[in-house]
């Protein structure tokens, strides 16, 4: 009740949060500090034990824990440092950016497009730092919108998420702050356990230079060579860590903390804190429901109670494959999921990425062609065909020889939300010589063209179907 | 007379006339190892010129009609999808020209246009083909329409027949299967 108070007032001064942040099961954020661990966390991983069985896996591609590198106060004599240090590493980093300092600090909004364009991470610092909160000062909604505003209008991408100025201390709010952000960092020093985060002021130990293994360690293997971390309460947590200026000194120190990071990347998934966040407030509210478990076919759903418009990284879906698929894919929708393959104890697993709420996965062995038609059952739930039905399938029909000149009609069933090109090859390895059309999108419930064909023997023409 | 071309990759067609206006064409696979052409029912369909067009032959699970362009096409029509490979398929018809001419021409509008044949690509277990075979387009579903331009024989157009071709195909049936010469294919 009081969350839907305040957003009146923000509404009533114009600094309106975003209108859906109190639907039910569209939550902008877990705004409350947990009372209680919202999980148990299996200290190792876990392998589903019957085929077909499927988890959520705690952390991105199963790995045992995460870590988030971070940036404060705009550090315009470190841009090219940390990005020289991105590149060389595959690590990505999160700048929270004083807004009213850029071009005032020697940092520049060009620069932060630039590490953004590098697959860096940007959020919002506020915009004064609180530098003076005497009047004029617009107050704290201001601090958090405006900034969040500015980041978006420069760098052009979202700026989910915030690092409170000067740490959890007032005038921050995070009753406002969770009317804008999906998550906000802190500066409490302490690894943020994996069932107990707070996203509205996550944890995050102060670094200079070293990123030790002290800390490392503790989120890793639940050990550590500093007695209050050596403690297993911090295994498979998430590691966040925030970085001000580095001097010249100190580089190469924190330069090697980050190259230990990334040498341990099958163990540690070291991403944005946007990223973070959001796998883990997808995790904490899912829920993932075995609809069918046949030798067939998998078929799942993956929802949660985050907003939909944010909260669109996928999770790791962990599913124990059938020991006569021999390769497996998956459509969520009409998409192909993303997967891999693990192989443990004899059986097999997939790891799939799969987006809550963006529909029904269904899992099968590649080969798998339950009406029999030749259209595997994969490529028709992507084309939007009946995978069940013998007398549906991606059915291309030519009027070639109704037509005049070197051209070619074709036409074919096309379904909602799907979008068609057309290619050219001399041979089925051939690659492509021409495109004739691209991003053609679905007039159900026919699609029709006429195709200029190219002076040659044989011409195969791809018709290829994707999903929007 | 007989003769073939082999500039197609999966499929070509067979030329035999008896230089008496009869003409058949057997569509036969060329020895691709991986790939085949095919297609369900109204996928597949082959084009063949036929000028002064007096009869045609049924070929059973194929229909026909004639075309613009002095062409005649048969269109693949069974319930089981057809695969090129192993025993060909025949289609034949009659001309009232006698003379034979070799049709390579890549456009329908040519002087002496090629056969064309029309399908979509299976692998050789008869799978369809749902994917580019280089794998580099893994998110996508596809069918894999195949043209094949195949030189084919065909009766010699006489100079100055135009007016005799219109009076010719009037006494031709149009969209339905016809039994002209039984088996003689």
């Amino acid at each position: 009740m009081k969350t839907m108070c305040m957003h009146a007032v923000l509404c009533a001064a114009g600094l309106a949060a975003y209108p859906v942040w109190a639907q039910p099961l569209q939550l902008l954020c877990l705004s409350n500090a947990p009372a209680a661990p919202r999980f148990t966390v299996p200290l190792d991983r876990t392998w589903p034990a019957t085929n077909g069985q499927i988890e959520i896996c705690l952390w991105d591609d199963d790995r045992m824990a995460a870590a988030s590198v971070t940036i404060d106060d705009n550090q315009a004599a470190d841009h090219a440092w940390w990005q020289a240090l991105g590149a060389t590493t595959g690590l990505r980093f999160t700048w929270f950016i004083i807004t009213g300092r850029v071009g005032q600090d020697g940092s520049t909004w060009p620069s932060f497009a630039a590490l953004a364009a590098a697959g860096h991470g940007m959020g919002s610092h506020s915009v004064t730092h609180f530098a003076n909160t005497n009047p004029p000062w617009l107050g704290i909604a201001w601090e958090y919108h405006a900034s969040r505003t500015n980041i978006e209008n420069m760098i052009q991408q979202p700026a989910l998420t915030m690092a409170y100025a000067n740490g959890y201390v007032a005038p921050n709010d995070r009753i406002v702050a969770a009317q804008y952000y999906a998550a906000v960092r802190g500066v409490i020093g302490t690894p943020n356990r994996a069932n107990l985060i707070d996203y509205m002021n996550a944890g995050s130990v102060s670094r200079t230079s070293v990123l030790g293994r002290e800390y490392i360690d503790a989120v890793q293997f639940g050990t550590s060579s500093v007695a209050w971390l050596n403690n297993v309460v911090y295994k498979r947590g998430w590691l966040c860590a925030h970085y001000h200026s580095v001097p010249e000194a100190s580089r190469p120190g924190a330069a090697e903390s980050m190259a230990y990071l990334a040498s341990q990347s099958n163990e540690i998934w070291t991403a944005l804190f946007q990223d973070v966040i959001r796998y883990g407030q997808e995790r904490d509210t899912a829920q993932l429901a075995l609809l069918t478990n046949t030798p067939a076919r998998v078929v799942f759903t993956l929802t949660d109670d985050m907003y939909d418009a944010w909260y669109d990284y996928p999770l790791t879906i962990k599913l124990r494959l059938y020991p006569h698929w021999s390769n497996a894919v998956a459509v969520q929708a009409a998409r192909r999921v993303p997967l891999r393959v693990a192989a443990t104890n004899g059986a097999q697993y997939a790891l799939l990425r799969v987006v809550p709420d963006h529909g029904t996965v269904q899992v099968m062995d590649r080969d798998t062609d339950t009406d029999g038609d030749g259209a595997p059952d994969w490529s028709e739930l992507v084309a939007g065909t009946n995978p069940d039905d013998g007398n549906d399938w991606l059915r291309v029909q030519s009027r070639a020889l109704d037509t005049p000149a070197n051209s070619l009609g074709l036409s074919w069933h096309s379904a909602p939300g799907r979008y068609y090109d057309v290619l050219c090859a001399p041979h089925p390895t051939g690659a492509y010589v021409a495109t004739l059309w691209t991003n053609m999108p679905a007039t159900p419930p026919l699609n029709s063209i006429t195709a200029a064909l190219p002076r040659a023997a044989t011409t195969l023409l791809h018709v290829r179907v994707r999903s929007d | 007379m007989q003769m073939s071309v082999s500039a197609a990759v999966l499929a070509n067609i067979h030329t035999h006339t008896d230089s008496n206006g009869y003409f058949s064409f057997a569509l036969t696979h060329l020895d691709d190892e991986h790939y085949r052409l095919g297609g369900g029912s109204n996928e597949v369909s082959v084009w063949l010129p036929a000028p002064a067009l007096l009869s045609v032959e049924e070929t059973p699970g194929w229909t026909w009609t004639t075309t613009a362009y002095d062409g005649v096409v048969w269109r693949y029509e069974g319930e089981e999808p057809y695969i090129a490979e192993g025993m060909s398929v025949a289609f034949a018809y009659t001309s009232a020209w006698h003379g034979v001419a070799e049709y390579a021409g890549f456009s329908r509008t040519s002087a002496w246009p090629a056969a064309r044949v029309t399908g979509v690509l299976y692998d050789s277990n008869h799978v369809r083909v749902t994917q580019h075979p280089s794998g580099d387009d893994e998110a996508w579903a596809a069918a894999i329409p195949c043209i094949e331009h195949a030189t084919v024989l065909g009766p010699v157009v006489p100079e100055g027949a135009g007016g005799v071709l219109g009076v010719l195909l009037s006494c031709c049936q149009y969209t339905r299967r016809v039994r002209t010469r039984g088996s003689d294919v």
